[in-house]
């Protein structure tokens, strides 16, 4: 007996997980810096003013003065649910609250054109996590997945007005998947019937699945600033998309015990009272298809355009508002590949995601008396899945975001800045099982609605001198 | 599906107070609803009538005309049940006369040892349709029952019909179960072989205890045994004095029939005989006489020509007594947990009152037994499925003030 379709499964979690992954930036991951944050993330043409605008708009470096340190993070608490339709049973995500930090780091002398410095962020990542009982485990019982850029930054200042910037980008890039293996949907020999085409029930866990792995990618960022008027701004930076293969992923399984026993004789060894575990164990030992082994696949982080227009022309206000691109498209669809037992199994999965864009406004009052800074904003982002891939590791919707936040200067030469995000969405129809043919729609793989939220806690220590 | 990156949504997505109403609303993300919220998730326990077993078989063609689908469809809810792949596990018979079964062009002749097995589209996490085909009271608490069959594993997959039924998370139950506890033995003319009274009502409260237990706010119908011995596979000894039910009864022995004249005279000739009688005096060797005992003729027991596949007056008692033992236990069940109870004898003896089912197979018509009943003359055919389900649905709508809609009848 094989089992040809459990890699399958594994090979589907791989490539699911390139939308969450890409799509994190909805829980949070333009989390770069808490006055970003407060400002709805609309700060490409007037940046704040700390090390951070090398990752949003890295040309406005040559605007600070001396050193300028930046650091912090967010923490970022998810609530998702997913409620079937057959049953109306209600599925809680079980997320973790996540940390993304940020450091920057920038220097630009008062007498010089030229600014320099690096950052270190996080811009795509994210952890989603479903209970054991949850049906969609087999999708994804938990993903994880983390990208630090480290952006080294030029700036020059080209005119009085206008300044361009720019570096390349060094990306770590770690992945870790765990999801169950559904019984019902392996072959119980070659070309031979399926466990479920012999009753068993879809959703039957034998097997728990787990990828590990990391890699490296290469990129750069390039933006453009200027101040054409002394009441405006405008700005706008381009962020490539940066390829990570994962080529040498751990992939392990383990034995989750069914407790089944065959009813009724169907055919040898299907005999009546056969403990369906003791025919599937095996697998898991050599020369089974559930040993350990390598795995590969690539995941391109995408590309971001992102363009602003501010406006500062009333007394110790400034307001911003921008529009932004992410290249979703680029991932329709993803080769994986096996390295083992489970090479057959090798394949192109399909995503089909679209790009998306996303409406972001900012707004910042000065307290004239004690240079503290009130902020707000609020962004709007459309869905990048179509309908038929919103799935359990991202239950992808159109999302907004309500933001607001206070800087608070500390001393002379001390800032902190605090924010608040809460990220709410619509729900949205979606599946929990694998889509295996483009010609399936979301009306035939759709089961249920997944809602989700986020409350975003950020808080950035910035320092100048 | 293609989609230009949507400007427009994100814009749109600036309206804040439209997009808290959405937050607040899933009435756009969500199936339509269904007739009444008992109606939410509906199972069937059972065994071939509730499954779909017809002509001797069952197949997807078969299942899709069962009762509780039929029912499901009024109740606007989600039904599945555990389809079989073409022509069937075993393909049901479609010619009464030559035996012969649902073949697939192309393929070599069914038999009634073939099997196809489940259809890949229809394995799901739930199923709602969990009869299966062969079971007695004895087996929906068991995984591997006294009546295990291939179709207990096809259908259930290792878990008991019980807990199958339970991973739909049930808010409506219909319960048939009792009708292989007698059937077998009523038609061999062997009714001692029956389940007692005794065991059956322990049986069955194991089975109904379990179900209510993991469904503590369950509605339902129970559903009483049919009196087997009123199915239209067995006639009366009194017709072999016709002569063309004689003619017809040779055309299928494969010899001349003759009435036994001491065992068909007297109380005899108010025997049933099983059908299938004539069918073993087929498989005799040539030469065998096509004698037609109606009384015991050598003590009883399966050797005895008169005996077995015969059903004297006195075993005909026996068998409506037994079953009116399992059908009281089972209406005191049903008002004991509030479930409605549902008695299919008189429909079916109503058919069998106006003629619908014949008296005797008519072996010139493409169904023998009527409209009502499939060609294995046991099973009730698509039409009396219907008259089964408006049945059920008067019940259900009487019992828990419903409005299901009945089905048309032909």
């Amino acid at each position: 007996m094989m089992v040809h379709r459990v890699t399958r499964l594994l090979l589907s979690s791989v490539a699911l997980a390139v939308p969450a992954a890409l799509s994190a930036q909805a829980f949070g991951l333009n989390e770069i810096g808490s006055c970003a944050v407060s400002r709805g993330y609309a700060t490409t043409a007037a940046p704040c003013r700390d090390a951070s605008t090398i990752y949003w708009n890295s040309a406005a470096a040559t605007q600070l003065s001396g050193w300028n340190i930046t650091a912090g993070g967010a923490w970022i608490a998810v609530k998702g649910s997913f409620t079937q339709d057959t049953t109306l049973r209600v599925w809680n995500a079980d997320v973790p609250t996540s940390f993304i930090p940020h450091v920057f780091v920038n220097y630009h002398s008062p007498t010089s054109k030229l600014a320099w410095g690096v950052g270190v962020y996080v811009p795509y990542g994210l952890t989603s996590q479903w209970t054991d009982s949850f049906p969609g485990r087999f999708s994804a019982k938990k993903a994880s997945l983390a990208t630090i850029y480290v952006q080294p930054n030029v700036a020059w200042q080209i005119t009085p007005k206008w300044s361009i910037g720019g570096g390349p980008i060094i990306g770590h890039s770690t992945v870790e998947l765990i999801q169950g293996v559904d019984l019902s949907s392996q072959a119980t020999s070659a070309g031979g019937p399926t466990f479920g085409q012999l009753g068993v029930a879809a959703g039957t866990e034998f097997a728990r699945a787990r990828l590990k792995g990391s890699a490296m990618g290469y990129g750069a960022q390039i933006a453009i600033n200027g101040q054409p008027t002394p009441q405006w701004s405008v700005g706008a930076r381009f962020l490539t998309p940066v390829d990570f293969k994962y080529d040498n992923a751990d992939a392990t399984f383990s034995q989750i015990f069914t407790g089944l026993i065959v009813g009724g004789t169907v055919q040898a060894p299907f005999t009546a009272g056969t403990p369906i575990d003791s025919l599937v164990a095996p697998q898991f030992r050599t020369g089974g298809s559930l040993v350990a082994q390598k795995a590969s696949t690539k995941i391109t982080h995408p590309a971001q355009i992102q363009g602003g227009l501010a406006y500062s022309g009333y007394k110790n206000w400034l307001l911003e508002a921008d529009y932004a691109w992410i290249g979703w498209k680029r991932f329709d669809v993803l080769p994986v590949a096996f390295q083992g037992p489970a090479s057959g199994s090798n394949r192109n999965l399909l995503e089909s995601y679209n790009n998306s864009s996303a409406i972001r406004l900012g707004a910042e009052y000065t307290i004239p008396t004690d240079g503290w800074k009130l902020r707000a904003g609020f962004a709007g982002v459309a869905s990048a899945a179509p309908p038929e891939t919103v799935t359990p590791l991202l239950p992808e919707q159109d999302r907004t975001y309500w933001t607001f936040g206070a800087g608070i200067p500390i001393m002379h030469r001390w800032t902190l800045d605090g924010a608040y995000s809460h990220v709410a969405t619509p729900g949205a129809r979606g599946r929990i099982v694998e889509r295996t043919s483009s010609t399936q729609t979301a009306d035939q793989l759709n089961s249920g609605v997944y809602h989700l939220s986020a409350n975003v806690f950020s808080f950035t220590l910035k320092a100048s001198f | 599906m293609s989609r230009s990156h949507t400007v427009v949504r994100g814009a749109l997505l600036l309206g804040a107070v439209g997009a808290m109403v959405a937050c607040n609303s899933d009435t756009h993300l969500v199936v339509p609803p269904v007739a009444d919220p008992i109606f939410q998730s509906y199972v069937s326990l059972g065994n071939s009538i509730t499954a779909g077993y017809q002509s001797g078989g069952i197949n997807d063609s078969t299942q899709r005309l069962a009762y509780p689908v039929l029912l499901a469809k009024q109740m606007g809810t989600r039904f599945a049940y555990p389809s079989l792949v073409m022509p069937g596990c075993a393909p049901p018979v479609n010619n009464f006369l030559t035996q012969t079964r649902v073949t697939l062009t192309g393929s070599a002749a069914s038999t009634a040892s073939t099997c196809l097995l489940r259809s890949p589209a229809s394995v799901t996490a739930v199923i709602n349709n969990v009869a299966v085909p062969g079971i007695a009271s004895a087996d929906p608490t068991a995984v591997v029952g006294p009546n295990a069959n291939t179709l207990v594993e096809l259908f259930l997959g290792g878990e008991t019909m019980v807990q199958k039924a339970l991973d739909a998370k049930p808010t409506f139950a219909t319960v048939w179960v009792g009708n292989n506890d007698i059937l077998q033995p009523a038609l061999s003319g062997l009714p001692s072989t029956a389940t007692p009274v005794a065991t059956f009502v322990t049986n069955y409260a194991k089975t109904i205890n379990a179900l209510t237990a993991g469904a503590p706010s369950l509605k339902g119908v129970l559903i009483g045994v049919v009196q087997v011995a009123a199915t239209p596979l067995m006639f009366s000894a009194q017709l072999l004095a016709s002569p063309t039910v004689l003619a017809a009864a040779t055309q299928v022995a494969g010899r001349p029939v003759t009435p036994d004249l001491v065992t068909c005279t007297g109380a005899g000739a108010n025997s049933l005989i099983d059908f299938q009688y004539l069918t073993a005096i087929r498989a005799r060797p040539a030469g065998f006489p096509g004698t037609v005992f109606c009384q015991k003729i050598s003590g009883g027991g399966p050797t005895d020509l008169g005996d077995l596949l015969v059903l004297d007056p006195t075993e005909q008692a026996t068998v409506t007594a037994t079953i009116n033992g399992y059908n009281a236990y089972i209406k005191a069940k049903a008002d004991s947990i509030g479930f409605a109870y549902y008695d299919p004898n008189p429909t079916l003896a109503g058919l069998k009152a106006t003629g619908a089912i014949p008296a005797f197979p008519n072996l010139t018509s493409a169904q023998p037994f009527g409209l009502y009943f499939s060609l294995d003359g046991v099973h009730p055919s698509g039409a009396a499925h219907v008259l089964i389900t408006n049945d059920l649905i008067k019940i259900i709508n009487a019992k828990y003030a419903t409005s299901l809609v009945a089905l048309p009848t032909s």
